[in-house]
């Protein structure tokens, strides 16, 4: 399964990403966001899915995004 | 010591809500939002099931929650966050709110008339039409909210806010309401209700521990920040953090605190708010109906009002304070004096010295109302000696 990583401005949103993820049947935990994709604080949420899947949903439940990028190997 | 001083703070706690703080001391001791190791994590997962739930049960959304603490708090971060700008610029601000205001109202209100904000107070009738129409004479055009109190404090009366709601609604005001002895207590929805801003504390009818409090938005009327500092989030950024709920709550939350409003809020859910209210009503009915048997006694309730489980009597010839000392050395533990609540005593026409407010919880009994209501007796008769 595809792994991606979604990162956002802050814990709360990552907390209801993943909690709409869990709704939705998609494994998904939240992470600090590493410092190779954004300086400064910031969370992710590292699901598995179809990015495109992902991105549907988040924008179903008004979640804003920063970025969301494959988790390599 | 029996507990009738619910409206001050509510006690005791559900076993759910003690077992709950006990484990967030242990599972939640990171930091929740601010570091990446699996506590802190556990931390901010935990407030955000707390963000969670209090926006179901408010009919809003998780990120438009914002933890503080407590109900005064919350107030003063709505009236001067949506002020702020405006009293900045120089513009008009007037604001409305009621005569059964707390004094976490009144006070942020009258503090900004020093830079500029002015405000009418709107009276109370027993008579809800009567309530509404003195709130709209009182609009004009630089009126910009209505800040009141969905219930008093100190009587008990509920407001007809749903139409207070409404009335915002028309002339596009905002409506702060404090829900300060409704919230987990009556049902309130903000979108159904109108609301824009809903003021509560965790530590009353959501029967968190002390020194919580919540403030939720629907996100209409933008709230400017009064406090600023660390959010977890934007660090490289000199200015505030610009969006919710971190932007308003600069500093480390008090996870235990949420943890508890959280399982005070299942519990709620689990006996059910309606019937935890029909019983505390009872028990006021009980009260009421055995204060009426004693002479001396007056109890401030008024035809056609609605009521929250609250009753406020006084003894006569006896000041307020004199009679809660009575009932505490007699082992009965309730308020007496003006309850930070001049306004709402004055509309209640008990100044000078206020009156003795009883209200009751879920863990009371019946037994322990009559107990107390032949104790009030006993003073009674006393003093008529």
């Amino acid at each position: 399964m595809n792994k991606h990583i979604i990162a956002f401005a802050s814990v709360t949103y990552a907390n209801k990403a993943r909690s709409v993820f869990a709704k939705n049947g998609i494994n998904a935990v939240v992470k600090r966001t590493p410092g190779t994709l954004f300086r400064g604080c910031g969370f992710s949420v590292v699901a598995e899915g179809r990015p495109e899947h992902l991105v549907r949903i988040m924008e179903e439940n008004g979640i804003s995004y920063k970025s969301i990028s494959a988790v390599k190997g | 010591m029996i507990y009738f001083d619910n409206a001050a703070t509510t006690y005791p706690k559900p076993d759910s809500v003690r077992r709950a703080v006990m484990e967030a001391m242990v599972k939640c001791g990171g930091n929740p939002g601010r570091s990446g190791h699996n506590m802190s994590m556990a931390s901010a997962s935990a407030v955000y099931s707390v963000r969670e739930k209090a926006a179901a049960l408010f009919g809003a959304l998780p990120e438009n929650v914002i933890f503080t603490a407590n109900c005064t708090q919350s107030v003063n971060m709505a009236v001067k966050g949506l002020a702020e700008t405006a009293l900045r610029e120089g513009k008009p601000f007037h604001v409305i709110i009621s005569s059964l205001e707390h004094n976490s109202v009144l006070r942020p209100v009258h503090e900004l008339t020093k830079r500029g904000l002015t405000y009418s107070i709107a009276e109370v009738s027993p008579d809800d039409e009567v309530t509404l129409h003195n709130i709209e004479s009182l609009v004009k055009p630089s009126t910009k909210a209505i800040v009141c109190t969905l219930g008093s404090n100190v009587t008990g009366q509920l407001m007809p806010f749903g139409r207070i709601g409404e009335l915002c609604r028309r002339k596009n005001l905002c409506f702060i309401g404090d829900g300060a002895q409704v919230c987990g207590v009556v049902p309130v929805d903000m979108e159904r209700d109108g609301i824009n801003i809903l003021c509560m504390p965790g530590h009353k009818g959501l029967y968190g521990i002390s020194g919580t409090g919540l403030l939720i938005t629907d996100g209409k009327f933008p709230l400017y920040h009064i406090i600023e500092g660390g959010t977890g989030t934007t660090s490289l950024e000199a200015e505030q953090t610009p969006f919710l709920p971190e932007g308003l709550e600069s500093g480390t939350v008090n996870t235990v605190g949420i943890v508890s409003v959280g399982a005070g809020i299942d519990f709620l859910k689990s006996m059910g708010q309606k019937r935890i209210h029909g019983y505390e009503e009872h028990l006021c009915r009980r009260f009421i109906s055995e204060l009426e048997k004693i002479g001396g006694v007056r109890i401030y309730r008024r035809e056609r009002c609605s009521y929250l489980p609250i009753v406020l009597f006084n003894v006569e010839g006896r000041s307020p304070e004199e009679t809660a000392a009575y009932l505490s050395d007699s082992g009965f533990a309730l308020r007496g004096g003006l309850h930070c609540s001049g306004l709402a005593h004055r509309t209640a026409g008990t100044l000078p010295d206020g009156g003795v407010r009883f209200a009751p919880s879920v863990f009371n009994t019946e037994a322990q109302v009559i107990a107390l209501a032949k104790t009030v007796k006993r003073f009674a008769e006393s003093s008529a000696e």
